[in-house]
């Protein structure tokens, strides 16, 4: 389902080219639960972007349900993102002034679902992180736990094949984590393809697939036995 | 329906910086508003000074007056025509003509019971109510037969019978001086004039028949030879024979219709309305570009400020059309509201100027609908420029930003 062939990424900061990725070469069948993991600067961010289309590598090919994402016109790129990506951020990037609920349905008015559908679907989703008393609550209003299983309500919301997620416990206490980590995990029983990023080996844990990263390089790509 | 969610959100962001928005509002609301109370209060004006000289006297009648009259700079009617009684008898023998009169007047002093005012002495035909536009309230108005016996009597306006005698309704019956003869007052007459002239300066008039009115000023020249003429003759065709036979006794192009002149006065004055609305509703133009500017420059900087929720959702599947389109419609939603509002405002104003400052004002709904669309027009030039640079941004960078 996700193919990258080749790619590398580099900045030109000056003169300077610096690359960030090097012939990073990869493959994700669908339902997979992969771990990115690597220390900080290591361009795992970076890698996620290009795999959910929001930046482009400098070279090679990254063809994602066999389709070459270079090829595609930035409107049918705007479609991919909506329909079959979603995103879950480590700093959660709700919009502050709209509601739990009106975050969710944000990626099915940009699909033009019509609007009895969004909100009965936004209200399903929020029940299922367990927010069904959160629903009319503005982003500052909610704890960070909360904020990010809005987040993840909203990445679902189009019922995406592919779920990535940056680092989705970064600003939460491990207990929180835990929780988030699990739901993450029910997503993926569902049969959602979920790339996880972290620098963390115990979160890497709950993947069934980890990816090591280091100097913009796969360094290791190996699938974990669940104990 | 994206573009109902779309001015929605609009919505919700410029009340989420109610006061940020009216601000950017204002120079729309000023530039509107008074483009609105100008263009009525203009309009309002030219009407009401067009009525004031449109005499409906015209409709009825086509008045003949030697050109030298209306030609305004007049300092002496010396060797200009006067009318005589033969011309009277021309005038009526002339097919179509059913009616001739002469309506002269002159200033004067009327006292009563010791009292003295200031008056115009109308003269005119027992149908001068129709003409002079009032209508007798107390009392009767002359009739042909007091015009042939050549009576004293009068009617006075309402405003002279109150100076004279206390009241608006008195005076019926009694007698007054006018150049140290007595008259008897039949009638009392108010104003049917519409024109808002009128209703600011009641005329102090006194009314008498024309046979009358010659005995009391002897040497009065009579410049006007007015005709009624008979149903189904077009009175203008009827006054060109006319003319054509005064001009030919008094041996040369001497008269006029003052139908065409009146006609004529009354585009000047149009032109030089609509020559003022213009000026000034350019300079207010001047104030809604102005305020256009102002709305580019707060659209620029919300753009900013909402750098990151631009990269949020860009990853959430807006397109570059779709972000375009959110703050275009932001800017619209921003300076068709300023231009709503302006509107109100606009209209509040000329009320007010009408009901205080007895200004007549006009609001058309031609003007309201051009400023609804010239703010929009307004918003969709000044928000092109930020919603572009909007679309324009790398997710990447945006999500990034702090
Ligand atoms: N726009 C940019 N211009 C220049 N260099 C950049 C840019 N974006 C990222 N980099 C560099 O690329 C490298 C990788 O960044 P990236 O964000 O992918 O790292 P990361 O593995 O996600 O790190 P962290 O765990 O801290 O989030 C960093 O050294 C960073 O400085
Ligand atoms: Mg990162």
């Amino acid at each position: 389902m996700i193919e990258l062939t080749g790619i590398a990424k580099s900045y030109r900061i000056g003169t300077e080219e610096v690359a960030v990725l090097q012939d990073v070469n990869l493959r994700v069948a669908a339902g997979e639960f992969v771990a990115l993991l690597g220390p900080s600067g290591s361009g795992k961010t970076t890698l996620m972007n290009i795999i959910g289309c929001l930046d482009a590598p400098t070279t090679g090919a990254y063809r994602l349900d066999g389709r070459e994402v270079s090829a595609l016109s930035p409107d049918q790129i705007a479609k991919v993102r909506n329909l079959k990506i979603g995103f879950v951020f480590q700093n959660f990037y709700l919009l502050p002034r709209m509601t739990a609920l009106r975050n969710v349905e944000l990626p099915m008015v940009y699909a033009s679902r019509s609007r009895a559908i969004r909100r009965e679907r936004a209200r399903a989703l929020l029940e299922q992180v367990g927010l069904a008393d959160r629903v009319s609550h503005r982003p500052n209003e909610l704890s960070g736990g909360q904020k990010q299983r809005v987040a993840i309500a909203r990445a679902m919301a189009n019922e995406p094949p592919i779920l990535l997620a940056d680092e989705p416990t970064g600003s939460l206490d491990s207990q929180t984590s835990q929780q988030i980590l699990r739901l993450i995990q029910e997503i993926n029983a569902g049969g959602t393809t979920v790339v996880l990023i972290t620098h963390d080996e115990a979160i890497a844990a709950y993947a069934r697939r980890v990816i090591r990263i280091r100097d913009g390089r796969v360094e290791s790509d190996r699938e974990v036995v669940p104990c | 329906m994206l573009a109902w969610e779309m001015c929605k959100s609009a919505f919700d962001s410029l009340v989420a910086n109610k006061l940020r928005s009216l601000l950017t509002m204002l120079g729309i609301i000023v530039g509107v508003g008074s483009i609105i109370a100008i263009v009525a209060v203009g309009q309002g004006g030219q009407q009401a000074i067009i009525a004031a000289i449109d005499n409906p006297a015209l409709s009825e009648a086509a008045i003949i007056v030697p050109k030298a009259i209306l030609a305004g700079n007049v300092t002496s009617t010396a060797g200009i025509p006067a009318f005589s009684p033969a011309d009277t008898a021309l005038a009526l023998a002339t097919p179509g003509v059913q009616d001739v009169y002469s309506t002269p007047s002159q200033s004067d002093v009327i006292t009563a019971g010791g009292k003295t005012t200031p008056v115009t002495v109308q003269a005119g035909p027992s149908f001068l109510p129709l003409i002079a536009q009032f209508e007798v309230v107390q009392g009767r108005m002359f009739l042909p037969i007091d015009s042939a016996a050549h009576r004293r009597v009068i009617v006075i306006t309402q405003s002279v019978a109150k100076s004279l005698f206390g009241s608006d309704s008195a005076g019926v019956g009694q007698l007054v001086g006018l150049e140290g003869q007595l008259f008897e007052v039949i009638g009392v007459a108010k104003s049917t004039s519409t024109s808002i002239l009128s209703a600011l300066a009641p005329s102090l008039n006194v009314y008498m028949p024309t046979t009358t009115f010659m005995d009391l000023y002897p040497g009065t020249q009579n410049f006007e030879l007015e005709l009624r003429v008979v149903p189904g003759y077009d009175k203008n065709q009827v006054a060109a024979r006319l003319i054509a036979v005064l001009d030919a006794k008094y041996h040369g192009d001497i008269f006029e219709n003052a139908a065409g002149f009146i006609a004529g006065i009354t585009n000047t004055v149009t032109t030089v309305t609509g020559i003022i609305t213009t000026i000034v509703g350019a300079i207010a133009s001047i104030a809604l570009g102005v305020g256009g500017i102002g709305v580019m420059n707060i659209m620029l900087v919300s753009v900013t400020e909402r750098t990151r929720e631009i990269g949020i959702r860009i990853s959430l599947g807006a397109s570059r059309t779709t972000i375009l389109w959110q703050f275009l419609i932001e800017a619209i939603v921003l300076t068709t509201l300023g231009g709503l509002i302006g509107i109100a405002i606009g209209w509040l104003i000329a009320a007010l100027a009408s009901t205080i400052g007895h200004l007549p004002s006009l609001i058309s709904w031609q003007a309201a609908l051009g400023s609804f669309l010239f703010s929009a027009l307004v918003g969709i030039l000044c928000g092109i420029y930020p919603a572009s640079r909007a679309s324009r941004l790398n997710p990447i960078d945006a999500l990034r930003y702090e």
